[in-house]
């Protein structure tokens, strides 16, 4: 490596390299509802266990990853890209992030494959029995999907599908969803209201900024389901400027 | 009640139905949908997928969005893999993939670099603190979210309650590895709703 290094406290062995990429290999098939789910034992590992990151590195990766464009999953790469910047420069930097993501999508995206593969073959099978509703007939994946139906769980911004479904399904998507909607919603309208306020004493109009929307949009999932679709909001659905507005 | 789907259903309002016509195209699309996602892709790929293009019925969006939700990883890294296969198999599953995380990959880099240039700027570093404490309210969010689904659990919400109290307890006081934790906690669970659930 003729990189200079950047902080050069850290030296990684291969064998280090290997843990990396074996912790998230681990991690992915036990990262049920998204991968940030597995977030805190990224932390227990990367920051506490092996100190490779710095806490601050960590809280910042997320913190970019969430407020950038893209699927949240990039805060895995950020995670690498420090550790491997911490261990030398921007290309073990790069081998961090490869490591990392390859950990991290190897089994779970081989996995849904096979699962998506096998459920395209059993639609047509159904398909092919003559069935009326696929919804109908779905008895085993409607209730796969009712047991561990994660509907209202977009915790990052309260945005998902929300409006009103077509025929049968409209029917399931209120039994499933109304009778805890209620409860969750306001929860996390008010946790990330408090977030909002946390941050709000940081003093900085960027967080302030974000910390509102959060809010807003998880407002806006909470409201009541009607025809429209509530997301992109318009420019009024940001008009709130304190959280205690909302 | 819409005519049931077969493999490749009629959107409602168009002829044919439309599909991407290339690898090409599903990667450029998922590229396009995933870079105007702020915090989160799914609400765009929904609007992008079933509205503009078509690609799939709202159904058939919910259907596999369910399926992508159970599945472990990344939700919206798994739809996509979904989308793509369903049209041009493993190579489209790739396509799509790669969509998703190439240019938000290299964007959250550029991001991250100009971070690092600037991180010693007051202002800037209490920016990212705050929106760190944003972050850590937005996975406690999950999780309260996610404890919704409890309410019509087998188990009770008592029990779920202390079984999420243990777990909590584990992982962010003890800090015992996440694997163990699940994987004990998960499969006594397990075991216990298996037993109560009606033969």
């Amino acid at each position: 490596m003729n990189e200079v290094p950047l902080l050069g406290v850290l030296v990684l062995s291969l064998q280090d390299w290997i843990t990396l990429f074996l912790h998230y290999l681990s991690l992915s098939l036990l990262s049920i509802g998204g991968a940030i789910t597995t977030a805190p034992d990224m932390h227990r590992f990367l920051v506490v266990q092996q100190h490779w990151l710095s806490d601050a590195q960590f809280t910042t990766s997320l913190a970019i990853a969430q407020s950038a464009p893209g699927p949240n999953v990039l805060f895995i790469a950020l995670l690498g890209w420090n550790v491997g910047v911490n261990a030398g420069g921007p290309l073990t930097g790069l081998l961090g992030v490869f490591v990392t993501m390859l950990g991290i999508l190897i089994p779970s995206t081989t996995l849904t494959y096979a699962a998506a593969q096998w459920g395209q073959r059993n639609r047509q099978l159904r398909a092919g029995a003559g069935f009326q509703s696929r919804h109908g007939t779905d008895g085993g994946g409607a209730a796969f999907g009712h047991q561990l139906d994660f509907g209202d769980q977009h915790w990052h911004c309260g945005k998902h599908p929300r409006q009103p479904l077509d025929g049968q399904r409209a029917v399931v998507g209120t039994d499933r969803r109304g009778g805890r909607g209620g409860v969750a919603q306001p929860l996390t309208f008010a946790v990330a209201a408090s977030a909002g306020g946390r941050a709000g004493r940081v003093r900085a109009d960027l967080t302030q900024y974000q910390a509102v929307v959060v809010v807003c949009l998880n407002a806006a999932g909470a409201a009541p389901r009607t025809g429209k679709r509530r997301w992109p909001p318009t420019r009024s659905g940001f008009r709130p400027r304190r959280a205690s507005e909302c | 009640m819409r005519a049931p789907p077969d493999e490749t259903p009629a959107p409602p309002h168009a002829g044919a139905p439309p599909q991407p016509t290339s690898l090409t195209d599903l990667f450029l699309s998922f590229t396009w949908l995933a870079l105007q996602g702020f915090g989160g892709v799914l609400a765009v790929v929904q609007r992008e997928l079933v509205e503009r293009k078509r690609w799939l019925t709202r159904d058939e969006f919910i259907d596999d969005w369910a399926v992508a939700q159970i599945m472990p990883g990344p939700n919206v890294v798994n739809l996509s893999l979904m989308v793509g296969s369903r049209y041009f198999g493993l190579k489209g599953a790739l396509a799509a993939l790669a969509g998703m995380l190439c240019v938000p990959l290299v964007v959250v880099l550029l991001l991250a670099l100009l971070y690092a240039h600037y991180a010693a700027h007051p202002g800037v570093a209490g920016a990212l603190r705050g929106m760190g404490a944003v972050s850590a309210g937005l996975i406690a969010a999950t999780g309260l979210k996610l404890a919704g689904a409890l309410t019509g659990n087998v188990l009770g919400l008592r029990v779920c309650a202390v079984l999420g109290v243990l777990c909590f307890v584990a992982i962010a006081v003890l800090r015992w590895p996440l694997v163990y934790v699940l994987l004990g906690l998960g499969g006594v669970a397990g075991v216990m709703a298996y037993r109560r659930l009606p033969p």
